[in-house]
Parts: C-alpha cells; structure tokens; sequence
C-alpha cells in the first residue's frame, strides 16, 4: 500500500521559507524513506509490522511465560511498544549512518557536498518511520482509553534530544567505521545491551534502584521514561533527566561536528 | 588583468600506507615501535597552476600519473598535503560518466537530489526539470526506476542532467560530448559546447588528445605526480607524444 506522505512532505516544504540545504536534506531524507518503504506492496506498514511483531513476542514472554515479570505494569503492551520504536528509531540511525560513506560514495565523489547532510537527512528519514509508528501509539492509547495529557507538548523536545543524540553518535561511528572496520561488531554487542538495559522492558526505577550511575549515563533510561509520561500518562515528566540528557545531546551532537570538520576531507581516500 | 578560477601553489598529495589498514588486527599486527619504511605513495608532487575563468584547461598524463587525485583535491573532496595552497572561485562540479545516479531512484528523483546538492533550490529544480526529461527523451519513464532504463536511456539522462548543471567549474573526468545514437550524438555535442565549455571554466583530464587539442587553449602534462610542462596545448601534446613514442 501507498501512502501519500511525499505529497504531505511537499505541501508542509512549500509553507517553510526557501533554503537549500533544508530543502537537499529533505530531499534525500525522502527518497531514502521511499527507497526503503514504498517499492513494497505493503508500503509504509512495513514501519508498523515490525515494531508490532516484536510487541507481541516480548509481550507473551514477559506476560505471559514469565508470569508478569514486569513489576506490574499497566499497559504492557503500549509500554513495549513506546519503548521499542524509540530504540528502533535509534538503532536503525546508527546502522544506516555507519555505512553511509559507502552508500552515498556517487555523491560525495563528484559534487564536494557537506556530509553532514547526509547523516542530517538519514536520520530525518528514519524519524519519519518513527513518527508513523508514533501515530499509531497514539490511536493505540485512545482506544485503549488511556488518557492523552498537555504532556505531549513535551513530545517535539524528546523527539529532538533522540535525533541530536542518535545523528552525533552516527557521525562519530561512520568515521571511526571508515578506519577501524569491526567497529560494527562492538556496536552491536553495545546495541544489544542498550537494548536489554535502557528500560525497553522494565521501568527506569527499577534501572535506577538497580545503578544509579548507569541510570543517569545511559541517556535512553530517561528519555524512555519521560516519553511513557508523554504517551501513557505513566508518573511525572522528570525535567532533570530531561536537560541531562539535551545537554548530552548538544555535546555528542557538537562533537561530531567538530570530528567530522577535521576528517571531511580524509574520507573519500579511505573508503 | 584575467581573473583567477582556481590557484594552485606547491601542491602534493601522498596516500598515507596506513590507509590500507582496516581492521584492529591490522593496527596490532603492523604495530611497532621502531620507525617503520616509508611505504607513502607520493600521488602528486609540487604542482603549481593558475586556470583563469572563462578558459578550457587540459590535463593529460598517463594512467597513475596522479590526474584523478587533482581533480578530487581541486573539487574540495580530498585533502591536499599540509604546504599546499588551492584558491578555488564558484560553484564546481565534476562530470564523470559514472556520475551521481542511484539506479534504485527515479529520474526525477535523481534530478532533484543532484540538483539540491550543486545548490538549486526546489523551484530552479523544477524550472530546468522538462527541459532535461526532453533532452534525454524520456518523458514517459521520468517516474520509473533508474535501474530499468537501457544504457542508452541511462546515458541521455546523465548527459542532460549535466548540461543543464549549474556550477562555474567543470572538471570533466574523460567526460565529453556525444553519446547515444546518431541523432543524440550531433544534439548532445551542440549542447554540450554550447551550455559547458563556451563562458565556463572547464579543466578537462581526457586520453584522447584530439580532445584536448581541439578544446583547451593550455595543457598540463603530468607524469609520474610530477608537474613536466604547462603551456600551450600544442607545445604540451608534442611533447607528451615524442615522450610516449620513446617508452
């Protein structure tokens, strides 16, 4: 199935003032979300089927097999599913940037493009995938009667601080990629840890009762917590964690800028 | 005067032998503390060159004479030696025949995305846009796949796509005019002198020398990363050919 999101994309870029860069990185942040969704029959569902598979296997395992091991938590499912778009959004920005150099090598060869754009733009397409998949939570929650709150006004600064935090960490990983060719292996082993450890399944309490350290360095505990607040009405927002974790995101995000300035012009001859 | 397009002073690049290393079993197994042999590939040496705007500059030199590494550094996508200067003045773009297309995109796709990344705007895009799809003669496959297109096809777009580019510099990597059939190849090659070389600063790396003894005013020639002569392009072809003849 088809859906008519370019027509949407280009309606909303007609209404922002003109400007090239904005418009290159919406450009190839929609072509390789068409690339990745729209040359398959069921389209953009694709973006829902698998976060949805992944929900009701960790739901049966986990409520079902291991009898409620998740501290009582209401909601189960919409907890999982919040927390496995959020990861998925971020593991799928570090994969598709590790790679980019080689991916997108017809364009950086021929025009001397700033290659920030191309990390800008992969992780605006995968914030499309993630914004659907966000869509659905939401109609979700209504039928489920959860309730939706003026918290979600808090939605657009998370969504910013996961795509500051995963397009930094993405530059940072696609350069060191590019020298140190295994540094795929660990990034794996380390998604797969944050993945278990970051309160996917669990409540970020029990991660901070558990290590207060790793609860306040891994910034995905508190963005997972504040974005059940947003989405399910689960506690109070937490503004500490929150600036933590935009400061976090700055400086991951300004740091990658500062390497890839010193290494633009080295790629091209190592890859 | 003349004005400068580009302005180049004690140029050299060297390929660093790390850069073979890619993997940490690499680094370990080529670690050592003593100073290891000079495994560099120096790729250009000492280049000096000034290319006014408005002229067609030539550059051959045999295959691994460091002609595509000056390309790259001249277009800002490779890094040269740290003692060397490069001055470059407006847009640039390189033309090469492998150039830019991703076969999974449309043709309009593919415009657009090369056309955002040289610096049009979306509504300079779109005011070029038929003028390219009817240049290459595609107008009933500008939303299909790249990939299905014939060579043919896939050549006509590449080639109106990059007549239609808008840039101040083209440096044309064994890129030139006339491709497709007969009746593309006369329209192709009007076009190209017409929109390319007349007015623009154009630096051309080509084997074909009649190429650049009928379009450049001056040559480089390039052996070896060693700048041996930059004159005029009759004086550099004849001594390039006595040169080739003697190997």
């Amino acid at each position: 199935m088809k859906v008519g999101f370019s027509n949407i994309a280009e309606r909303i870029i007609k209404i922002i003032p003109e400007s090239n860069r904005f418009e290159r990185i919406w450009k190839l942040a929609q072509i390789d979300f068409k690339k990745r969704y729209y040359n398959d029959k069921l389209g953009l569902f694709w973006a829902l089927i698998n976060p949805s598979i992944k929900v009701a296997i960790y739901y049966v395992v986990f409520k079902k097999i291991m009898n409620n091991a998740n501290n009582g938590i209401e909601n189960y499912a919409l907890f999982l599913f919040s927390g496995i778009i959020v990861w998925m959004a971020f593991s799928e920005t570090i994969k598709r940037g590790l790679r980019i150099f080689m991916s997108k090598r017809y364009l950086i060869e021929n025009i001397n493009l700033n290659k920030e754009d191309l990390f800008l733009s992969n992780s605006l397409s995968v914030q499309f995938g993630f914004l659907f998949n966000f869509t659905a939570v939401l109609i979700i929650s209504f039928f489920t009667n959860v309730p939706i709150t003026i918290n979600l006004l808090w939605l657009p600064i998370i969504i910013l601080n996961i795509y500051l935090i995963s397009t930094g960490l993405s530059v940072i990983l696609a350069i060191i990629y590019i020298y140190i060719r295994d540094v795929m292996h660990i990034i794996d082993i380390f998604l797969l840890l944050g993945f278990w450890t970051s309160g996917i399944f669990f409540s970020s309490e029990s991660i901070y009762n558990f290590s207060k350290i790793y609860y306040y360095a891994n910034p995905f505990v508190g963005i997972l917590e504040n974005i059940r607040v947003v989405l399910l009405n689960e506690g109070h927002l937490n503004i500490g964690i929150m600036s933590l974790n935009i400061t976090a995101g700055i400086i991951i995000f300004t740091l990658s800028k500062l390497i890839l300035s010193i290494y633009s012009d080295k790629i091209l001859e190592n890859i | 005067m003349k004005d400068v397009a580009i302005e180049i002073k004690h140029l050299s690049k060297t390929y660093s032998s790390k850069n073979r290393y890619k993997t940490v079993f690499d680094y370990i197994s080529n670690f050592s503390f003593k100073k290891t042999i000079n495994e560099n590939l120096v790729a250009l040496r000492e280049i000096n060159l000034t290319i006014y705007k408005g002229e067609t500059f030539g550059i051959i030199g045999r295959n691994g004479s460091g002609k595509s590494s000056l390309l790259n550094i001249i277009l800002g996508a490779m890094a040269p030696d740290k003692g060397s200067t490069i001055r470059t003045e407006g847009r640039i773009m390189k033309l090469t025949l492998g150039m830019g297309f991703d076969p999974e995109l449309s043709a309009r796709d593919n415009i657009y995305v090369n056309g955002s990344i040289i610096g049009l705007s979306f509504k300079e895009i779109a005011h070029i846009y038929d003028d390219i799809i009817i240049f290459a003669g595609i107008q009933d496959f500008q939303n299909t796949q790249v990939k299905y297109y014939s060579k043919g096809m896939k050549q006509r777009l590449l080639f109106s796509t990059a007549i239609h580019a808008k840039a101040d510099i083209f440096l044309l990597d064994e890129f030139f005019g006339g491709t497709g059939d007969l009746e593309f190849r006369r329209k192709s090659n009007t076009a190209f002198q017409k929109r390319i070389i007349e007015g623009k600063t154009n630096v051309i790396v080509s084997h074909s020398i009649d190429i650049i003894k009928n379009q450049c005013e001056r040559c480089l020639w390039i052996e070896k990363g060693m700048q041996k002569i930059v004159d005029k392009t009759d004086k550099v072809i004849n001594s390039y050919t006595e040169f080739i003849k003697s190997q």
